[in-house]
């Protein structure tokens, strides 16, 4: 973390407008019925927001790599964790 | 330290600083792999009841959710802010943005009692006194019991982030994370943000999906 | 170098039970972990020595059903949670890695005496659970069972267990930390001692898997706690989704009960043949596999179940291919041995050992990876079998291997080499004895966690509960002329097996801050001197 670089308050104000924005799309798009792709944009949209808070406020785009890393590894084993369950239960096929 | 390439007071300070922060974030992936889990299983149960879950989510407030949703990104802010004092030797501001936190956590925490209180009141504990009896009731109930771990587990971590946010306020005005030593300052924030992060997440999934 | 300062070291700088309780020295915690873990082997392993018993006869001899539920779930658990996943970690990872980097200790030593409480806390959960009756759901607590219908002390040893994975987190994060930030200069990545990669990957996979298997009991002790179900059939919940979670943890925390002991199995194989590791990267790598790919086959563990069969086949499939690092590292070993200048000091034994048995596991592994075998043999003794060869076979002749290796270090004496070597022996021979057996069994179709067998099945087990009476007695020396040697036992010196490596290079006992002059490095690790035949 170097001391002459750090992100300015007006960046931090930018990346808050754009959470409420973000927020406020969110909300919207609920109240129209895409079917299943109501959740999938939910989602989209939220990770989108987490990564601005992951990136600004919680540093990790100044951060030493091996930040930068381990805050990706994370979100990798979770994606693991999830798609390999839903191989299951996607493939399922009870009688009916 | 080697004679040939002795570092100078100041890498030592930021090394410490950088060690101490990158163990915050190892241990923030262990959080994030514990929300993960019990979300992918939200997930799961999801997609082989959605009808059933969209109908739960409709009983929430979206309103008093969406205000906490405000809430926790407000102090997030705030908090971001207040690191960014701290790192600037401006101890007495982080204290000011930091228990203005705190009273954001209170906040939170008293609108979900309220939520709380009134999923009881309407029979949706999902223990003895549930009382609904709609359709799907039995898959309802198994939100229900989803909703109440998820944010019975993220009051608690936001219980915790407050302790953390509050402990750092009480020493930052005098002068304890001056000169790069502000490693515990950047440490409650990151704890803070995680706590913001998750309930990013639950908002839409806990009230949002059955919106349309 | 300067002679290290003989008169004081970490053992005897402060005395009191003050000096110990609220130590922050990596090298006296590591100590508490040796002597805390050992009482719960002790408790493990007469958990174990009573199922054997009870299959002396082919009606059971000593126990009721519901008892022997309780008695093989107490072995799993104990032996599990509360030795074999802390074992190297929380011994030797604590105690050697400062040393093999030139640390003066780990990066929070706060945080390693509070893993330490936070163990002690899940020891004592977990025996209360177990002396108020136990727990009979097996260690994998599968739903239903352990959420609504089972009639025991589930939700004390669940939190025992999930407080136990806190204490296994707290040591991972100091350990990646301490290899990230810590390293003296000159200390490259490539220059580290395997068993130093050894313990980061197995860190790894601790930070990523062990939370999962917390929100798994969380959600266990909810169902129980509030009569609620998560994972009820009757609520639209799913049982199998409990086995989801749990094996997304239990199985890479296979890996963290290996990989450790494969990190000690590179030392001893170096210092025991005095030459170089072959293939260094390719060992590094493979541990990071192992890690990587350990997490993507957990499916293995439920084709029986409703999981669906193209699910299987993936799970399958990866399960193949995570044996290749394994294998990989098996080789390598060999051929550091070929034309090495071996000597058989006890640790090379367990390490001898080690080579065999994990093998025979791992190929076992391999047979059960394939559904089609799995089908058959799944929840018969051939599992059983399969995983003691690698658990004992493997890890636990690892753990007494770095036992017997770095036992001088850590108090300066050395045990009779005589009684060490017999006793791996007995420990080699009473192994076998006891596990090859159980593949016969298994194949032959007797299921596992059953008190009782049809009495064709009766020699093979007497001849399994021989092997395990061998076993025991082979375990108990070590209790004895370790102990001796701590009074009697010959001065060690700095080095006594002649190893490379920073550890060595300073007094036994240690220093309290280990090294008393700057380290630097500037080869890398197990730089034997060549021999002519030496190809590189």
């Amino acid at each position: 973390m170097d001391s002459h670089a750090h992100f300015t308050v007006k960046t931090y104000s930018w990346i808050f407008a754009w959470l409420l924005l973000l927020l406020g799309i969110t909300v919207l798009i609920a109240h129209y019925d895409f079917g299943r792709l109501n959740v999938f944009a939910a989602m989209a949209i939220a990770t989108v927001k987490a990564c601005l808070v992951v990136l600004y406020f919680m540093q990790v785009k100044r951060s030493i790599k091996m930040v930068q890393i381990y805050a990706g590894a994370a979100v990798v084993w979770l994606a693991f964790g999830v798609i390999l369950t839903f191989a299951d239960y996607l493939t399922r096929h009870p009688l009916q | 330290m080697s004679s040939s390439t002795t570092p100078t007071a100041g890498e030592v300070i930021q090394h410490g600083r950088d060690t101490s922060i990158f163990g915050m974030w190892v241990f923030l992936v262990t959080e994030a792999m514990f929300f993960g889990g019990i979300l992918g299983a939200f997930f799961i149960y999801f997609y082989l009841h959605a009808n059933a879950f969209e109908e739960a989510s409709r009983h929430m407030d979206i309103v008093m959710g969406g205000v906490n949703t405000l809430v926790l990104l407000g102090s997030s802010f705030l908090v971001a802010l207040g690191v960014h004092a701290a790192e600037s030797n401006q101890g007495k501001k982080t204290a000011v943005y930091f228990w203005i936190a705190v009273l954001c956590a209170f906040a939170f925490l008293g609108i979900k009692s309220v939520e709380y209180a009134d999923h009881i009141h309407h029979g949706y504990w999902p223990g003895q006194a549930w009382s609904y009896a709609g359709v799907d009731a039995p898959q309802i109930r198994l939100f229900y019991i989803l909703y109440f771990v998820l944010t019975g587990l993220h009051g608690l971590h936001v219980i915790i982030g407050a302790v953390l946010l509050g402990w750092v306020a009480l020493k930052a005005p005098k002068g304890v994370y001056n000169d790069g030593k502000y490693a515990w300052v950047e440490n409650a924030g990151l704890y803070w943000h995680f706590v913001d992060i998750v309930w990013i997440f639950l908002y839409p999934l806990l009230y949002l999906i059955g919106a349309h | 170098m300067k002679a290290a300062d003989r008169e004081e070291h970490y053992l005897n700088f402060d005395y009191g039970w003050k000096s110990w309780l609220f130590t922050l020295d990596h090298k006296r915690i590591g100590i508490l972990y040796l002597i805390s873990i050992t009482v719960f082997f002790v408790i493990g392993g007469l958990a174990a020595a009573m199922v054997r018993i009870q299959l002396l006869t082919p009606g059971g001899a000593i126990m009721s059903p519901e008892m022997y539920n309780r008695t093989f779930t107490m072995h799993g658990v104990v032996m599990v949670f509360l030795f074999l996943i802390p074992s190297i970690p929380a011994v030797f990872g604590n105690f050697i890695v400062p040393l093999q980097i030139g640390a003066k200790d780990l990066a929070f030593p706060k945080l390693n005496l509070f893993s330490w409480y936070l163990y002690l806390i899940a020891g004592v959960m977990i025996l209360y659970a177990i002396i108020m009756g136990g727990v009979d759901t097996g260690w994998t607590f599968y739903t239903p069972y352990s959420s609504i219908y089972s009639n025991s002390h589930v939700i004390v040893m669940g939190l025992g267990i999930f407080v136990a994975g806190f204490s296994s987190i707290a040591t991972a994060i100091n350990i990646i930390v301490t290899i990230h930030r810590m390293r003296a200069p000159g200390l490259t990545w490539f220059r580290l001692p395997l068993f130093i990669w050894a313990q980061y990957a197995t860190s790894l996979v601790i930070i990523l898997g062990t939370p999962v298997l917390a929100i798994t009991l969380v959600l266990v002790v909810v169902e129980r706690s509030f009569g609620v179900g998560i994972f009820d059939p009757r609520l639209g919940g799913d049982p199998v989704l409990f086995q989801h979670m749990f094996w997304f943890y239990s199985h890479p925390a296979v890996y963290i009960m290996i990989l450790p002991g494969m990190g000690v199995v590179s030392e001893l194989i170096t210092t025991f043949s005095k030459r170089r590791i072959f293939g260094y990267s390719f060992i590094a790598a493979s541990s990071l596999a192992i890690a990587g790919l350990g997490f993507l086959v957990w499916g293995h563990h439920m084709f029986v179940t409703s999981q669906s069969p193209y699910a299987g086949m993936v799970f399958a499939l990866i399960s193949f291919l995570v044996a290749v690092p394994s294998a990989v590292k098996v080789f390598n070993w060999c051929a550091t041995l070929h034309r090495g200048q071996i000597t058989f000091e006890t640790p090379m034994i367990y390490a001898l050992g080690f080579l065999g048995l994990f093998t025979i596991g791992g190929l076992t592994g391999l047979f059960l990876s394939a559904m089609a075998v799995d089908v058959h043999v799944h929840d018969t003794y051939f599992i059983v079998a399969h995983f003691h060869y690698i658990m004992v076979g493997g890890m636990v002749m690892a753990y007494m291997g770095a036992l017997h290796y770095w036992w001088p270090k850590m108090t300066g004496r050395m045990y009779p080499r005589i009684w060490g070597m017999i006793s791996a022996g007995l420990i080699f021979i009473g192994f076998n004895l006891t596990f090859f057996p159980q593949f016969i069994l298994g194949y032959l179709g007797m299921p596992r966690r059953y008190y009782s067998y049809p009495e064709e099945f009766q020699a093979l087990n007497v001849m399994s509960t021989a092997g395990a009476s061998i076993l025991g007695f082979g375990y108990l020396l070590p209790f004895i002329y370790f102990t001796w040697s701590i009074f009697k036992g010959k001065p060690a010196g700095n080095n006594p097996w002649g190893a490379t490596g920073l550890e060595w290079q300073i007094s036994s006992p240690p220093p309290v801050h280990n090294f008393n002059e700057p380290v630097v490095v500037t080869e890398g690790p197990y730089a034997y001197k060549e021999t002519p035949e030496d190809p590189v």
